[in-house]
């Protein structure tokens, strides 16, 4: 049979369902950032005749890690079983029920990847959701939500931790990454600080503060991997020894006792996603980000 | 020399993350427009793609999956995902439920008929046993070769013609023949 024996008729009707709305933005993203998602945490190899990707066999180096993984994978599944719900909370804006169904996703993915370079790529995604999130809060006339900026600041640390874990063209693509990213930052700060027409915030103020001064090192670091690596490192570890004034912070209270952060490389991964690397943004597991609210 | 299609299969196969992040972005519109037409919801026509991938790489992670033909195997898979849900919901009538038609509101009338046509159309499909169903949209919506879905099906091309013939001539009974029914035979 070809195409002539079906009547006029009959191919007008069928032909209208070519009538395919246009696929949301949104949606899609959300399929397709999931879909990259399932493709980190493949576990190739397991009763199967192919070999798995070369850099993901460290994972099975720790039998711990192998356990989290584990662990943190059935989680994933069982996530992924409420099927349309998971879906739907990777189009989640902050202030939705569904937001902390994505950021424990996200948090998850991020347990489950072992290699820097895939850790920084997680990260530098998800910051750029968070802009994402902040600009569509901001084209709403919304008041931009306290998590979005807290888990912002958050990835951000964690990229110029991965990136200084990195050596030679590995870290270079890596600082450009950032630095990028923390252009977008910039502008979206600018963006905030324009709501504020008789001033900006304290708070705002010292986050583009501080944005300046991660896009100088992220400069310096690009002439200069080594000083890079050694600040970053510096910092990382006066944070783990309870020093961790960087960002001026210096009414934080000290960490009690045996709650220390064992590895600050890794810590708060398998969290609810509101952690605080750098102590700047979360006190007591809440984010502190009045500072860029206060509408006036 | 392998296609394009073919050519990120099998670096699919080696986990090549590139690879199967292009797969995604070759194939995940299409499956959704294949998708959408069947069930006429945006959010129904999402989740069907991500199951088709989520499918796509459990078998590849257990091994399986397909060695080629690509794009023959995604449809199928969507194709497998969206019987399943026929089967799980009531069979349909033919009659104008127009709840089902308006999803985001009642549009222009042009607009709200094409819908009526489209949906009335839909139903009339899942009339159809799933593999003619799968020869006539793949065949006359998507505009693939016989040889193509032959292939997709894992059938001969004769059998997918007649899979063809029998589907339009359901499809003219239901949608057209018995929509205008012959006066002559109507007086008799």
């Amino acid at each position: 049979m070809n195409d002539h024996e079906i009547s006029p008729e009959l191919k007008k009707q069928l032909e209208s369902l070519q009538n395919v709305p246009e696929r949301g933005l949104q949606a899609s993203h959300a399929g397709r950032e999931n879909y990259l998602a399932q493709v980190r945490t493949l576990k190739p190899g397991q009763g199967t005749s192919h070999k798995p990707a070369g850099k993901r066999s460290t994972v099975q180096r720790r039998s711990w890690a192998a356990r989290l993984g584990t662990i943190a994978a059935v989680l994933l599944v069982a996530l992924s079983s409420l099927g349309g719900t998971v879906y739907a909370a990777q189009a989640a804006q902050p202030d939705d029920l569904l937001y902390g169904v994505k950021t424990l996703t996200e948090d998850i993915q991020v347990s489950l990847e072992s290699d820097p370079e895939e850790k920084l790529d997680l990260y530098v995604s998800f910051a750029s959701r968070r802009l994402q999130e902040i600009q569509n809060q901001l084209a709403a006339g919304e008041e931009v939500s306290d998590k979005a900026l807290a888990l912002l600041e958050k990835h951000t640390q964690k990229m110029l931790e991965q990136a200084a874990r990195l050596e030679g063209q590995g870290l270079d693509k890596a600082l450009l990454q950032i630095e990028a990213n923390l252009q977008k930052q910039n502008q979206i700060m600018a963006e905030l600080g324009r709501e504020h027409p008789q001033g900006s915030p304290p708070g705002l103020l010292k986050a583009q503060e501080k944005i300046r001064e991660r896009l100088e090192l992220v400069g310096n670091g690009l002439k200069e991997p080594q000083k890079f690596k050694d600040t970053i490192k510096g910092k990382s570890d006066d944070h783990q020894n309870g020093n961790g004034q960087e960002n001026g912070n210096s009414h934080k209270p000290a960490t009690p006792p045996g709650q220390e952060k064992k590895d600050n490389r890794d810590s708060n991964e398998n969290g609810n996603g509101y952690g605080s690397e750098d102590g700047e943004l979360i006190m007591n597991g809440t984010p502190d980000t009045s500072r860029y609210k206060g509408k006036d | 020399m392998a296609n394009r299609p073919e050519q990120l299969l099998q670096k699919a196969r080696q986990f090549d993350q590139q690879a199967l992040a292009e797969i995604y972005d070759l194939f995940s519109d299409a499956l959704y427009a294949y998708a959408f037409k069947h069930v006429g919801k945006a959010q129904v026509a999402e989740d069907l793609v991500a199951e088709t991938f989520q499918r796509f790489l459990s078998s590849l992670e257990r091994g399986g999956g397909p060695n080629d033909h690509l794009q023959a195997y995604l449809y199928r898979i969507t194709h497998n995902l969206i019987t399943d849900l026929y089967r799980r919901e009531p069979p349909p009538s033919l009659e104008l439920d127009t709840e089902l038609l308006i999803e985001d509101g009642p549009g222009p009338a042009g607009q709200l008929a094409e819908q009526q046509e489209a949906e009335r159309v839909r139903k009339a499909l899942r009339l159809l046993t799933p593999e003619q169903r799968q020869v006539v949209v793949l065949k006359f919506l998507e505009g693939w070769t016989t040889q193509e879905i032959s292939q997709a099906l894992n059938k001969s091309q004769g059998a997918v013609k007649a899979l063809q013939h029998r589907g339009i001539a359901a499809l003219q009974r239901v949608l057209i023949d018995d929509q205008n029914p012959d006066p002559e035979l109507e007086n008799q």
